[in-house]
């Protein structure tokens, strides 16, 4: 089975977060960006903004930090997730990820990880310029490679025409 | 005496509990919501009208102790599309009568997600405070060291003592001042945000308080997360497939683009309102806004505030020397105001212009139409030049950028341009020239041009102003709201039959949809009025009373602000136009020859609303709406 993962396209974030209200709407039940595993990171000076999610490491840093084997790879869709019963709380994850995705529960005293929604995304279907996209791995990376192609085409096409 | 204790209410969509902060005595009450009140009035401007009416004298000095400074976000605040309004509620220095103003941005739904629904401020304070609000903390600080600082450096400091996830709503110097065309920003210089009209920023200034900053992590709860599920995907299908072409213009252009388009249809208002057309809009527009000024390149959304779809906020860099600076906008109000209505011709001028309105925190429509008023007298030899310091003559932006930091201090020339453009024309005895209802400033759409808009600016609570009664939406912009316009029936601006019934309607319905459920009219523009409601009843549980209801409480809302003004002094000669739109044919353009017909309309409003004569509600009226007193 394919490996999916949530591919962010931070030029066309407009910061407004709605993301967060469908997450937390999703897996709490209520509208609290504060629990949502999405963050929209708004720079307001450059401009610029970054909604920060789990990207599904292979060999992640929260599951290799993990004392008590809470966190796991699922080894079929690739998802990191949190065994409840297992995780004491310690935060360990939270300072091993090198991009802040791991998210807390302060209520239960619990890590909580983006899970992908079982496969279907509540950030991804909220977002409304594309920002966020659900794709299988190998369509993301052929994806990046084309859109930049793109971008040399047009220019190629009109120096031709011009050498003409 | 035996009395019932009250059933607690289990709240959804609102929080349940506000916040009561006396400034006086230093006492900080969190208080329940009162079920009956929220339905009947819904929330935001609603709530915060009937409090105001309810606890304070209306003949009480704006600027004085006994006047209550309301923030109140709306039960749809925190939820999308563009649920992310803050109403800002007093008595208006300005008019000296209701003011209510709204704000985007992220700050209400903060308010929201620490678990209030609003804060009423009472009081006075003896030194300089802010407001700290943390979930359960609310504490008042000490802010000496902030008083005098512009809101971009007031927002920065606040942010580090605080929490810098915090959302900060201050005043400028302007509110520190008491000018009375001060306002309320919140995102500082860089992400500005204002609750504009009305002058709220010198009834915080008198307050003493120079900020509220909020964190809340607590969340916003839904009555049943599967059904609201459902229905927000249906609210939101309306705005993605296709989105509505108002929407995509707002998302794509920003408002800026209205510059051009006003001035296509005559009605950019020029030189002070004397006319419509502009030979220099082309050298303040939307267009060059976007070869030149813009950071991201071509039809883009820009930035958003909370849930929103349209992203409207546009993102300006300007490299040109001596006007240097970034920041969000402009939006078409501010350059209309500050560009056209002064006869400017440099869109760079004009965007720092902006940025130094919202740093010292003043209106950006009243400060420019106010300099346009100054102008217009100088040019007619009213205004002597010793008095205004400068040769305030149309277009002379270099005057107009050193006079605005003295707006802020209240120095010179300055002081009397912070009284707003009525005191002003009125101090050099020609109030005529003073573009202004119920002295507040008139907002950017020539009423010559737009006739049910023009009565909507006459009959307004808070004075001259679009966002009441926005008719002109429906004149102007082919946009589908209330089913006024639709591609087959057209509306005409320039007629005036059945104007009437089309701005009662639209004040009645803004009062409860627009401005009291918490979400951004731009969206709501184009949404259905029953979807709406259904919507706001799946969201909270409350019955109110379905559109029927809530159409009532809409009525029930403009008609306690204007029994609001009415016990403060206004009355119904105070519905009315300058000379300049009743009397001065537009003298050029696509609308040449018209003046508002105000006359005809107005009498058929009145009767209605069922009001009498001199614009008083009847008492059977008063009685439907449950206000008799």
């Amino acid at each position: 089975m394919s490996k999916y993962y949530i591919d962010i396209h931070p030029e066309k974030c407009t910061a407004c977060r709605i993301c967060e209200l469908a997450c937390s709407l999703h897996h709490h039940g209520e509208i609290n960006p504060a629990k949502s595993r999405i963050k929209v990171n708004i720079f307001h000076e450059d401009f610029f903004f970054y909604p920060n999610v789990c990207s599904q490491c292979e060999d992640a840093w929260c599951v290799n930090i993990c004392p008590n084997a809470a966190l796991s790879k699922d080894r079929i869709t690739g998802v990191v997730s949190v065994d409840e019963a297992r995780c004491v709380g310690c935060r360990m994850c939270i300072q091993a990820c090198p991009f802040g995705a791991m998210g807390f529960d302060s209520e239960k005293g619990i890590s909580e990880n983006c899970d992908l929604c079982g496969g279907d995304p509540e950030c991804v279907k909220s977002c409304f310029y594309g920002a966020l996209e659900f794709k299988r791995l190998e369509t993301a990376v052929a994806d990046r490679g084309r859109n930049f192609a793109q971008k040399l085409k047009l220019p190629h096409v009109e120096e031709a025409t011009h050498e003409a | 005496m035996l009395r019932r204790q009250p059933m607690k209410h289990k709240w959804y969509g609102y929080t349940g509990r506000h916040i009561r902060i006396d400034l006086t005595n230093k006492k900080i009450d969190i208080e329940e919501n009162n079920p009956e009140i929220m339905t009947s009035y819904v929330g935001a401007r609603g709530i915060g009208i009937k409090y105001l009416s309810d606890e304070m004298d209306p003949q009480a000095d704006a600027l004085s102790e006994e006047n209550k400074f309301i923030f109140a976000t709306g039960p749809l605040t925190g939820f999308p599309p563009a649920g992310n309004r803050c109403y800002v509620v007093t008595k208006s220095p300005l008019t000296g009568g209701i003011a209510n103003s709204s704000v985007g941005g992220y700050f209400g739904v903060e308010l929201k997600l620490a678990g209030y629904d609003f804060i009423i401020i009472e009081g006075k304070s003896e030194k300089p405070v802010y407001i700290w609000i943390d979930n359960e903390h609310v504490e008042i600080r000490n802010a000496e060291h902030l008083w005098g600082k512009g809101t971009e450096e007031t927002e920065k400091m606040v942010l580090a003592e605080t929490d810098s996830y915090a959302h900060v709503a201050e005043i400028g110097p302007a509110g520190e001042n008491m000018a009375r065309v001060a306002n309320v920003i919140t995102g500082g210089v860089t992400a500005a945000r204002a609750a504009g009209r009305g002058g709220h920023g010198a009834v915080l200034g008198s307050k003493l308080v120079k900020a509220v900053a909020v964190r809340g992590t607590r969340g916003i709860q839904v009555s049943d997360p599967k059904a609201f599920k459902s229905s927000y995907w249906k609210f939101m299908d309306y705005w993605k497939n296709p989105t509505p072409t108002c929407v995509k213009g707002l998302s794509d252009h920003g408002t800026i683009s209205v510059v051009a388009w006003a001035n296509d249809l005559g009605i950019l208002p020029t030189r002070n309102f004397q006319t419509g057309v502009n030979e220099n809009a082309s050298k303040i527009s939307g267009e060059l806004f976007e070869q030149k000024y813009s950071i991201k390149k071509g039809a883009q959304p820009g930035k958003a505030c909370f849930a929103c779809p349209a992203a409207c906020s546009r993102m300006g860099r300007v490299d040109d020397p001596g006007f240097e600076g970034a920041s969000e906008g402009p939006e078409y109000e501010s350059v209309a105001s500050m560009g056209s209505v002064t006869g400017m011709d440099n869109l760079a001028l004009v965007m720092k212009a902006i940025r130094m309105c919202n740093d010292i925190g003043v209106d950006t429509i009243s400060t420019g139409v106010t300099f346009g008023c100054a102008m217009e007298l100088f040019e007619k030899g009213y205004l002597p030049e010793k008095d205004a310091g400068y040769d305030l003559k149309f277009g002379n932006g270099e005057a107009m950028l050193d006079l605005i930091p003295k707006i802020g201090r209240r120095e010179d020339f300055g002081r009397l341009l912070g009284e707003g453009s009525y005191r002003l024309a009125e101090h050099y005895g020609h109030p005529e020239l003073s573009m202004t209802v119920k002295k507040q400033e008139f907002p950017n759409y020539d009423p010559r041009g737009v006739k049910g808009q023009a009565l909507a600016y006459a009959t307004n609570n808070r004075g001259a102003d679009h966002c009441r009664a926005e008719v002109n939406c429906s004149e102007m912009f082919e946009c589908t709201m209330l089913g006024y316009w639709s591609p087959e029936k057209d509306v005409d601006p320039l007629a005036i039959e059945g104007k009437a019934a089309m701005t009662k309607h639209y004040q009645d319905y803004a009062a409860w949809a627009f401005d009291s459920v918490g979400m951004c009219y731009f969206l709501l523009m184009e949404a259905l009025e029953q979807d709406l409601a259904d919507y706001l009843e799946s969201v909270t549980g409350l019955d109110f009373g379905g559109l029927d209801g809530l159409m009532k409480a809409g009525e029930r809302i403009f008609t306690l602000d204007r029994l609001f003004n009415l016990k403060a002094g206004l009355t119904g000669k105070d519905d009315t136009l300058p000379d300049r739109f009743l009397k001065e044919p537009m003298p050029e353009g696509p609308i040449k020859g018209q003046v508002v017909e105000l006359d005809i309309m107005l009498p058929e409003y009145y009767k209605l609303r069922s009001w009498d004569e001199q614009g008083v509600p009847g008492s059977d009226k008063l009685q439907e709406l449950g206000l008799e007193t």
